[in-house]
């Protein structure tokens, strides 16, 4: 019997061999820029062609900013645009220069005024094209449209949403610290298009995004009370969100946009409220001693995270929308303060001050993973992009001889902790917030 | 009669029973050769469905997705289809008539440039000199803060500067899977095979659950090392998880990455890696 199995063995080898594989796992990489190249954008009547190059400068800009990519000079490039259009992309001269992807475009000016703007992504290695798609816009429109590509060239790369087209609102400073102005200030996420939404007259502070983009709540100081304020940008109104008997503070909308979630200060107590918009009902949420303060609903609105010393020291907690399952996420040492959840749910940014620093860090909404990702004298103000990717938040440092002013400045920075980046404002800056994609 | 033979059975059971047993084992045998060798004798590819090779580059269906005007085809994508509401506003239309359909030939890099410049020769052959001036200067045009994190070594690439915490984030490293390479193959080869394709694995970090991206991808090879075809084991998730995809062409570009072409292979034993799995796996870098 034994000899007869190894009969069939033997007989059966040969085809075991001939199926041989070889297995090999990669563990490690590189972590580096992708090269990428972003030809100019083709007009062949040459009419259009300062715009063409424009475009191709604001998507090389936005998708360096990001830290995962390395746009080349055009210098560089091997195939002119013109050729590319008229001949073909000769993928040789790409692979050449070391290009993994590239961007190819055209723009032409139609009859009725408007612009075609088209843009195409090459994978180079593979030789074809990943994505391809065609705008129609009036021409000053490019530098949005310029966002708009860059969120495709993103998403088709990293397969996460863009945040290129969105916006922030912030509070630009100015003045000495004992009399400083405070005004709210909107621009596009790269610095761009900056325009003052307020005439500094009343303090604002703590500015925060509506979901549908034409709102903002902040809490503003009008005949030196602090109220929370909602402020419509398409028609510049702005109002008071309830006449409650204390302070309200720290105003932050539900991801659907009916709801503000905010802190109420009264009797030397602050809990957390949500109010309807819809009709302006507020219903409290906790109730307890401590001050509970900085509320931050989940993506899919049925969690809030918020700040509470009720633990003796102040700390994260989360809780269900209604008040109920509050729980304690951080135990470090130190203060946290300013949680914010991210729009793809799976972190929590939050400040936290330790032994006289800040840092800005991240963490699980169980609780696990916290990392600390960028620390300064003072740093503050947390914010998402749309796409759960970047934060930014403000950082302050003394200045002068004596180190009596202040100079704070909005930066960005990569959830890896890497790629931090000045946001280029006017003046001053504070408190960012960070509008959702726009729509 | 039927008594007779079944006596005649009766008498010779004793006799028989070894032959049947040899009996039924080659033809279990036979069987089995039938199942396991015959289609493989018969193709040397077997046919595993998850072809990255045609659909996934289709332009007229990829083009006709982000762009649901186009050839009259049903929206998949509303969101193309609708102009913007906010201003400025922004309408997305139908694509341009892709010029380009090349149904990729990674083999054969020549063939696809000339399927894309076609029918037009190439007006600008590329001075070699050019090519080589180009390479040189392109670590010119490194930016700093990516100089910076080359600079960096961590074994990590989530950065923590928690200051309670030890510095560098812990992970388990994943067993490597075992492997049925026959002998001849060395440990050396392998890791020299590994090495090369590590040096030419751009992980892109950071995104969402990167744990779970872990990509397998089986390579035909050409006798000269180069690939003549590669699977995406995991299609329907390549499919369905952008993340996912974005992952796997990560994996893809890191093969075909001209550092990586043609691949370290000993040429001599061709036969043991004709077929190579690769599984790339991000979790030691998380």
């Amino acid at each position: 019997m034994k000899k007869l199995i190894l009969l069939i063995a033997l007989l059966m080898w040969p085809f075991a061999s001939a199926k041989a594989e070889v297995n090999i796992d990669v563990t490690q990489g590189i972590v580096e820029p992708v090269p990428i190249a972003i030809a100019s954008f083709y007009d062949s009547s040459g009419g259009q062609a300062a715009l063409g190059k424009q475009m191709a400068a604001v998507i090389s800009t936005n998708l360096e900013r990001t830290g995962l990519f390395k746009p080349l000079s055009s210098r560089s490039f091997i195939q002119d645009v013109k050729s590319i259009n008229d001949d073909g992309l000769r993928f040789a001269e790409w692979r050449a220069i070391g290009i993994e992807s590239l961007v190819t475009g055209t723009v032409k000016q139609h009859a009725d005024g408007r612009t075609r703007v088209e843009f195409r992504l090459w994978d180079v290695f593979g030789e074809r094209q990943l994505i391809g798609m065609a705008y129609m816009t009036a021409p000053q429109n490019w530098r949005r449209i310029a966002h708009i590509i860059s969120d495709e060239v993103y998403k088709r790369l990293t397969g996460e949403k863009g945040y290129f087209d969105s916006r922030i609102v912030y509070i630009a400073e100015s003045g000495p610290p004992d009399a400083r102005i405070k005004r709210l200030a909107i621009m596009d996420q790269d610095g761009a298009n900056h325009q003052y939404l307020t005439d500094g007259r009343a303090l604002v502070l703590t500015p925060r995004f509506s979901p549908n983009q034409q709102k903002i709540t902040y809490m503003a100081y009008y005949n030196n009370r602090p109220r929370v304020y909602l402020y419509d940008i398409s028609t510049g109104k702005q109002e008071v969100l309830g006449d409650f008997p204390g302070m309200t503070f720290a105003p932050r909308f539900s991801p659907d946009g009916n709801k503000i979630a905010m802190s109420l200060a009264k009797d030397g107590n602050s809990d957390i409220y949500v109010m309807d918009l819809r009709d302006k009902k507020a219903r409290r949420l906790t109730v307890h001693s401590s001050i509970d303060t900085s509320p931050s609903f989940s993506p899919d609105g049925k969690r809030i995270v918020f700040e509470s010393d009720r633990g003796g020291s102040q700390q994260l907690y989360v809780m269900n929308k209604d008040g109920t399952d509050v729980h304690r996420i951080t135990f470090g040492n130190g203060r946290y303060g300013n949680p914010v959840w991210s729009p793809r749910g799976d972190l929590i940014a939050f400040t936290r001050m330790y032994k006289g620093q800040f840092y800005i860090g991240v963490i699980r909404p169980d609780g696990e993973g916290e990392r600390l990702i960028t620390s300064a004298f003072h740093v503050e103000g947390p914010t998402w992009s749309p796409n759960g990717r970047i934060l930014a938040y403000f950082k302050e440092k003394p200045t002068g001889r004596r180190n009596e002013g202040r100079e704070a400045r909005l930066y960005t920075i990569d959830l890896t902790g890497y790629n931090e980046r000045m946001v280029p404002t006017p003046g001053n800056a504070s408190d960012p917030a960070w509008s959702p994609l726009n729509e | 009669m039927i008594t007779l033979t079944a006596q005649k059975l009766s008498g010779s059971q004793t006799q028989m029973k070894e032959p049947l047993t040899l009996s039924l084992i080659l033809h279990t045998a036979v069987v089995i050769f039938a199942i396991v060798g015959l289609p493989h004798l018969k193709k040397e590819i077997p046919p595993i469905p998850n072809s990255v090779v045609v659909e996934i580059f289709d332009v007229q269906e990829f083009t006709a997705q982000t762009a649901p005007n186009d050839l009259h085809r049903p929206s998949t994508k509303p969101k193309t289809e609708t102009p913007r509401k906010t201003p400025p506003k922004v309408t997305a239309k139908t694509p341009p008539k892709p010029s380009a359909p090349v149904p990729p030939d990674f083999g054969d890099a020549s063939k696809s440039t000339a399927e894309v410049a076609a029918p037009s020769p190439l007006k600008k052959p590329v001075p070699k000199d050019k090519v080589q001036k180009a390479k040189q200067k392109q670590p010119l045009l490194t930016q700093p803060d990516a100089e910076d994190h080359e600079q960096e070594d961590f074994q990590s690439v989530l950065k923590n500067l928690m200051p309670d915490a030890p510095e560098e984030v812990q992970t388990q490293t994943p067993q490597p899977r075992t492997e049925n390479a026959p002998a001849p193959f060395t440990v050396s080869e392998q890791n020299a095979l590994r090495m090369q394709i590590s040096r030419c694995w751009n992980l892109m970090a950071g995104a969402r659950y990167a744990e779970d991206l872990i990509v397998d991808l089986k390579l035909f090879m050409n006798p000269d090392g180069t690939i003549s075809e590669v699977h995406i084991l995991d299609k329907a998730r390549y499919n369905s998880d952008s993340f996912y995809q974005a992952a796997a062409e990560s994996a893809l570009r890191a093969l075909f990455n001209p550092q990586c072409t043609p691949l370290d292979l000993p040429e001599e034993k061709y036969e043991l890696w004709k077929e190579i799995n690769v599984r790339f796996d991000p979790r030691n870098m998380l």
